[in-house]
This record gives structure tokens, sequence and C-alpha cells, in this order.
């Protein structure tokens, strides 16, 4: 799998309907292999879809996705489930991905779905769940009776379980608390540093985003606003605009700028806090 | 002022909500206590005003407490969202011209009046929450429930609701927020924790906010604005909390 491109894809539902709505207009972008790409937007926005272009549940309506050497336009692609291998996507909802009685069912349908061969697969399993942070009592439950919390980890390691090389995680920082927060960021600079994965973040969660992605796509009814690098997110009038939340640490550095105190824009807020105290005294 | 609701669950679970209490519940707890005020529990007991929930009463009581839970988020009983809205109060057997002209004055106040001719379906997720927030609140209860649902909304909307939910509060309502996000405590005014079957510890938003070390531990966290008072608090640079961007920053450069 190398790279994701979108080529002036259009995405339409109930075209020539009096229903007809515009999901997608004219997006074009390309990623590269290995980094953490956040398309953060408002909801209605058209997140949700660009990871289901990308995962091939749906056909652009004009123009085309090239996913590494698969090209989904709105004919047959081949060895689907090739792609889908590749892609792993964990869906908005975590309750929508079950249907199996237990979790360890689950979590083992991926690898016999797609084949995945390891020698020992329960231990497999255990390795999926303590990796997102949960122990081994869990195997037995019934995924469904889960809290969203734990339903989400479960989810999440339904996907890694059959190690795909894309992994599109959508708001999936919902209603998760600090400590699972730092433990998710920790998961995916480890699989980004030591894996290669390349990671997609569909998020309103901009503080979260801001910490951890490399690139930074501003979405807004339909249409990418922006794309770049960290500093996108400095600009407080662009993204009030567009209904998202300054992340928290850019609006106090804004406010510091702002009373002409020079603090940088640091990432993680330790590092803020040193250089307050520096500036301070 | 007595105590409208009064909660217990065990020896150790002990919940008891004044009229205008904004309250968020935060822990490991939420799913249980949700569960036990929906459906009761042998082990639980709950007083609603002067009334003891029983199997019995649960419909009198339904009238008096709304719930909005996240996995209900996705399930509608209408065709549009103004039947969505007008459900709770054809059940209430009102009047339609009432009906009509009740959901056209408060869906202007939650602005969703452009989307009431609009599939449920077809809404984005922030719509959605503020949908049935609405759509619970319209039938005018005096405790509303809310299950996670707040993480869901844009950030404007987050805004929008809180401030309906304050009136509401100011007006005789409780709203208990059940949340995992430690940030949205900072918009009520009283905290419990609940963890492990216990109540860590309860009281205003700052008082809980000040106890870091055992939010810390329970893996909470503290809201942004607060982890920075507490550092510089411990380093002696200000002596007192300021919970917003700017006074924070003319505290810092006083000296």
């Amino acid at each position: 799998m190398e790279e994701i491109e979108f080529n002036n894809v259009t995405f339409i539902i109930n075209e020539k309907t009096p229903l007809e709505k515009t999901i997608l207009n004219d997006v074009s972008f390309k990623m590269e292999k290995g980094k953490i790409y956040s398309f953060l937007g408002a909801s209605n926005s058209g997140k949700t879809a660009i990871a289901d272009l990308i995962n091939a549940l749906i056909v652009p309506t004009y123009g085309s996705v090239k996913i590494g050497n698969f090209i989904n336009d709105g004919r047959r692609i081949k060895n689907v489930n090739k792609l889908r291998f590749d892609t792993g996507y964990v869906f908005k909802n975590p309750y929508d991905m079950f249907f199996n009685k237990t979790v360890k069912q689950e979590i083992a349908f991926g690898m016999k779905y797609f084949n995945y061969k390891v020698k020992k697969k329960s231990l497999r399993i255990n390795d999926a769940l303590k990796l997102v942070g949960l122990d081994e009592s869990y195997l037995k439950l019934n995924p469904l009776r889960l809290t969203l919390v734990d339903a989400k980890k479960v989810a999440l390691a339904c996907t890694l379980i059959y190690n795909p090389s894309i992994l599109i995680l959508d708001e999936f920082t919902n209603g998760l608390n600090y400590s699972d927060k730092q433990d998710l960021l920790h998961l995916l600079k480890l699989l980004k540093n030591k894996y290669n994965k390349t990671i997609i973040l569909l998020s309103k969660d901009t503080s979260f985003c801001y910490e951890i992605a490399d690139y930074f796509y501003l979405m807004h009814l339909t249409k990418i606003v922006k794309e770049g690098s960290r500093e996108i997110l400095h600009d407080e009038e662009l993204l009030k605009s567009i209904n998202l939340e300054v992340p928290k640490i850019v609006s106090f550095v804004n406010v510091c700028k702002k009373k002409k105190h020079d603090i940088d824009y640091y990432t993680n807020i330790h590092d803020l806090i040193k250089g307050v105290y520096r500036d301070v005294f | 002022m007595d105590d409208y609701l009064k909660y217990r669950f065990g020896t150790d679970v002990e919940i008891n909500l004044k009229e205008k209490d904004f309250v968020s519940i935060i822990g490991n707890m939420n799913d249980l206590l949700i569960y036990t005020l929906l459906f009761g529990h042998k082990k639980c007991n709950i007083f609603v005003g002067d009334k003891e929930v029983t199997y019995k009463n649960s419909y009198e009581i339904r009238k008096r407490v709304s719930f909005v839970l996240y996995q209900h988020l996705d399930i509608f009983v209408g065709e549009t969202v103004k039947d969505e809205i007008a459900f709770g109060l054809e059940s209430l057997a009102l009047k339609k011209d009432d009906i009509t002209n009740l959901i056209q004055s408060e869906s202007r106040l939650f602005k969703l009046d452009e989307l009431l001719e609009r599939d449920p379906n077809s809404l984005g997720s922030s719509d959605k929450v503020k949908m049935k927030i609405l759509s619970s609140m319209i039938v005018k209860p005096k405790i509303i429930i809310l299950d996670n649902v707040i993480s869901e909304l844009d950030y404007n909307d987050k805004l929008l609701v809180f401030d309906i939910l304050n009136e509401f509060c100011k007006n005789g309502g409780i709203v208990i927020n059940f949340t995992n996000d430690i940030e949205d405590t900072l918009f009520g005014d009283k905290i419990i924790v609940i963890y492990d079957k216990k109540v860590i510890c309860e009281g205003k938003t700052i008082s809980v906010l000040n106890e870091d070390k055992i939010l810390k531990r329970l893996g909470l966290g503290l809201p942004f604005i607060v982890d920075l008072n507490k550092y510089f608090m411990d380093y002696g640079i200000i002596d007192k909390y300021q919970l917003t961007n700017e006074k924070l920053v003319g505290a810092l450069w006083k000296k």
C-alpha cells in the first residue's frame, strides 16, 4: 500500500431525486505513507464520506480515489477484500461493528475473514486486547453490552488484529476520558514510529489532533477549506468561522501574544508551562 | 429546600439533588447508574419528589424525568424531525395547534427551525443530539439526564445547549450530565465523582477540581485551564484560580 490520492471526488446521494444532497464537492488531496493525517470539521462536513471512500464502502459519483494499486471510481474493484484488509476502519458508533456473541469471537473474526495466518491465535487476541488497554476478563463478555469507552477499545482491537497498513479512526476520541486519550496518543505514536502505519483521524477534537497529527485538512460544508501543517490551526478566526473549537493551548498562547508576551506554540501542556515559567522570570 | 431526587445504591452511593442543580457525574459507573435510574434495582432506592419509584408508578415518574441516551441517538420514531419532536407531546394528548406552536417556538431556540421537514437519518450528529435533547425537554420534565451525548456536539452548539440547560436549571429544573470528558464539567455547578461503587468526592465544581491528586490518580485528569492554574499555583506565581485565559495571562505577568 503506497499512498492515497483523491482526484476531484464528488459524492452525491439520492442523485436526480428531490432528496438530492451533495456530501463531498470536488475534493482532491494526496497522502504519503507513515504519517498521521487529521480531518477536522464540524458535523455535516463530509468527514465520514472520506473514510467510506477510502474503505470502498461507497463509490464516488464523479472523480476517482486511488488507494495503493486499487482505484475506486465506480467500476468494480477486483479483490476488494484485499483493499479492506489493508485499510482498517473503526466506525463512529462502535456498536455498529459488532455482531458476534463474545468479544473473543468478535476480535478473532478479522483474522478468520481475511485469512490472516498467525501461529497462536489466542495469544494474538490477548496481545491485541492488551495493546488497547483491556485485560483478559473482557473476552467472555457480550460486546453489545459493553460501555461506550470499552466498546470503542474493542472496536480498535478488532481492527488492529489483522495489522492493516492504513488505520482510519472516525470520531474516536469522543467520550474518552483523559487517561484513555493519553494511552491512545502513545499507541498512535507507536504505530506510526515503529510500524510505519498511515493513520487518518477524523475528528472535531482539535486539541487532541493538534498534539499528534502531522498534517491537517480543515473541512466545512462538503469542501476542504484549508490544508497544511500545524500552523493553520493558529488562525482563530478561520476555526471559529467553520464551527470548530480552537485548540486549548493555541487559544492560551494567542492571548499571551496579544498582550505581547513571546510564547511559542507548544504541543503539550508541560512544555507550555516551562515556556511560560521562563518568560515570567 | 428539600431534596427533589434521592438516589441510593447499596450502602456507599448516595446522590441527593435539589431543584436548580446542574450536576456532572464522572467516573466509571455511569452505565450502571443510568441503568438503575431507568429500570430500578433491588439494591436501589429512588425518590423523585415525594414518590418512591416502583415498577407500578414508573409511567408517572417518566413524566418527570427525561433521558437522552447515546445508544438511542440513531433510533427514531418519526419520519421527519417534526414528528420526532412531537412524539412526546402527542402521548401527553395535547391539542394539535398547541403542538405546532410549541414546536415552532422551541425549535427556534435550538436553531433547528429550518430542519423540521428533514428526515432525521439525514441529519449530522450534532443536529441529531440537539433534536433528541429538544424532544426530551419539550415535554417539560423536572429532571433531564444526559448520557455522554455532549461529546457529539459541535463547539457552537455545545455552548448553545449549555446556555439552554442553564436557563432550564434557573427555572427550577435539574440537569444530570453523565460524562467522561472532564472539560464538560466546567459548565455545570456541581460535580460528583463515582468510582468503583463509591462516591469519591462531591461538591461545587471548583472545590472538586481542587482535588487534583485524586482526579489524576483515577485517570480523569483536569480541565486544561484548571491544570495550568494548578501548576502555576504550585510554582507560587499566582495565588487564586483564574478560569479564563485573559485573567490568567493578566495575573501571570503582574509581578
